[in-house]
């Protein structure tokens, strides 16, 4: 606060007299807010050295996997991990009238019985996208491109398979006029063209 | 049908079309653009991207064969240029019907076919979470730690909105509050538990119906004993604001400070529900205000 205190009136803060929480809007609303931390500390919130400027922040770990906090002390910290990919497959597939885009990930949880919450995140760019999450369709939210699930921590391993597939009505018309080119120089005996 | 096919020859038949086909591209792609921009994203409805893939694929062939008989068009009527094809046979023609069809069912397919395998991947994310108690804080080391096991190759998160502090709050105690526009009673100022455990201050703002008129609820502590401030005092805040009907909500924090020349001074950090962030002095330059944007998701400051 002392570096905004002087940017903002050239001067040096000597102390704090009163602080103020305020809240409002146009009266016809009802509004409230939350404050979790409202804390002037002597030193600011720093992991592993980082200083902290978002409520998600990402950690690197050292070589002891020791996550170090200072200025701000704390009961219980929510660690979230994120999980590598065991098998991660995509492929096409062909039929007579559409294209099919599978594509496959799977991961092994049988390591983390002792965690609290397990959530699959993933996009879906199309409303028609078909979802398998172990072997169970699931079915995409249309209001967020970003889908959250949640999975109960006992499975032992997760599967999601993603699958897009597009009619291609034109595709018979192609292997039909082959075809038929084919048949019709036969018939003339010579190249049409 | 053949009606139709004497109205498409005729030429100013053939430029209207043209000129409506191409005024729906434009439409289509001011469309893409004006949904990038935050403000004006509902201009999107009017676009063309929620057409299925065989739709969106005749569109586009729509629109081609529609620039290339523009170009056949202007060559022939602007720069006099025309193309006496020699007479086919029925063979030939025959061959070049079928040599038609096949390309332009070639190039559909493919299009799709594109379409399809360059679309963006789900790129799903597993993430697993727990609590973890940290410890530390002796021997005059002021730090805690967390210790993680088996965790190697794999990206390492926190979040500070589900985590529990021990002394979240510098000062809550009793103080004076002013309110306007509100029903009696029911804005408040309190401390309370979430529903995870946490220690947070709650503040709300009920208004007392009035359209256009701005109402507050504010609550001020008055220390008795000033807090003394050292080079490296943080103001450290995680917050989250419910958003209001009609984008006009916002909360601040206002601290009233002494310089060393005893004079007094006051800084405000305010949170709308909306986006923006900008600075403005006011009170003859003796209080700053920092607008710093969005608040309606958790977010943290770490304010040194």
């Amino acid at each position: 606060m002392n570096a905004i205190f002087y940017a903002s009136f050239s001067r040096n803060p000597r102390c704090i007299t009163s602080i103020e929480y305020g809240i409002g809007a146009e009266a016809d609303n009802d509004i409230t807010v939350q404050f979790l931390v409202a804390k002037i500390s002597q030193q600011p919130l720093e992991i592993n050295g980082m200083r902290i400027e978002n409520v998600r922040p990402t950690i690197k770990l050292k070589d002891d996997h020791c996550i170090r906090l200072g200025g701000l002390s704390t009961i219980k910290l929510f660690v979230i991990v994120t999980s590598n990919i065991a098998e991660k497959n995509v492929g096409t597939q062909w039929s007579v009238i559409k294209i099919s885009r599978i594509e496959s990930y799977k991961w092994n949880t049988s390591g983390f019985k002792n965690m609290t919450e397990m959530k699959l995140f993933f996009a879906v760019i199309s409303n028609s996208t078909k979802l398998l999450l172990n072997d169970n369709e699931i079915l995409p939210n249309p209001q967020t491109q970003r889908q959250s699930y949640e999975i109960n921590i006992e499975e032992s391993q997760v599967v999601l398979i993603v699958a897009n597939a597009t009619d291609i009505y034109l595709m018979p018309v192609v292997v039909t006029s082959s075809i038929l080119v084919f048949m019709l120089c036969l018939v003339i005996r010579k190249v049409p063209f | 049908m053949k009606k139709l096919f004497s109205i498409l020859k005729n030429r100013r038949m053939q430029y209207i079309l043209i000129i409506w086909i191409l005024l729906l591209k434009a439409v289509e792609i001011t469309t893409n653009l004006l949904s990038e921009v935050e403000l004006i994203r509902f201009f999107s409805v009017l676009g063309f991207s929620d057409l299925p893939g065989t739709s969106l694929a005749v569109w586009n062939t729509l629109f081609v064969a529609t620039v290339f008989w523009l170009i056949y068009r202007l060559l022939r009527d602007v720069f006099q240029i025309s193309f006496v094809p020699k007479p086919l046979s029925k063979k030939e023609m025959l061959s070049l019907a079928i040599l038609l069809i096949w390309v332009i069912s070639v190039v559909a397919s493919s299009l799709q076919f594109a379409s399809l395998v360059t679309m963006p991947l789900a790129n799903p994310e597993l993430e697993v979470s727990r609590y973890y108690a940290p410890f530390g804080m002796e021997n005059g080391d002021s730090s805690q730690y967390v210790k993680l096991n088996n965790l190697e190759g794999n990206n390492v998160a926190l979040d500070l909105s589900k985590s529990i502090f021990a002394d979240p709050f510098s000062v809550y105690m009793s103080g004076e509050m002013s309110q306007y526009a509100t029903n009696v009673g029911t804005s408040y100022f309190t401390v309370k538990n979430s529903s995870l455990g946490q220690k947070m201050i709650e503040m709300r703002f009920c208004g007392n119906g009035s359209d256009k008129i701005g109402g507050w609820f504010a609550y001020r502590v008055a220390l008795q004993d000033p807090l003394q401030i050292n080079e490296n005092a943080t103001l450290m805040l995680l917050l989250k604001l419910t958003p209001s009907s009609d984008e006009t909500a916002w909360t601040y924090i206002k601290i009233d400070f002494l310089s060393k020349e005893g004079k007094a001074y006051a800084l405000t950090w305010k949170f709308h529900d909306v986006f923006m962030n900008y600075v403005f002095s006011s009170h003859n330059g003796t209080r700053n205000n920092y607008l710093l944007g969005r608040a309606t998701d958790w977010v943290f400051f770490n304010l040194t």
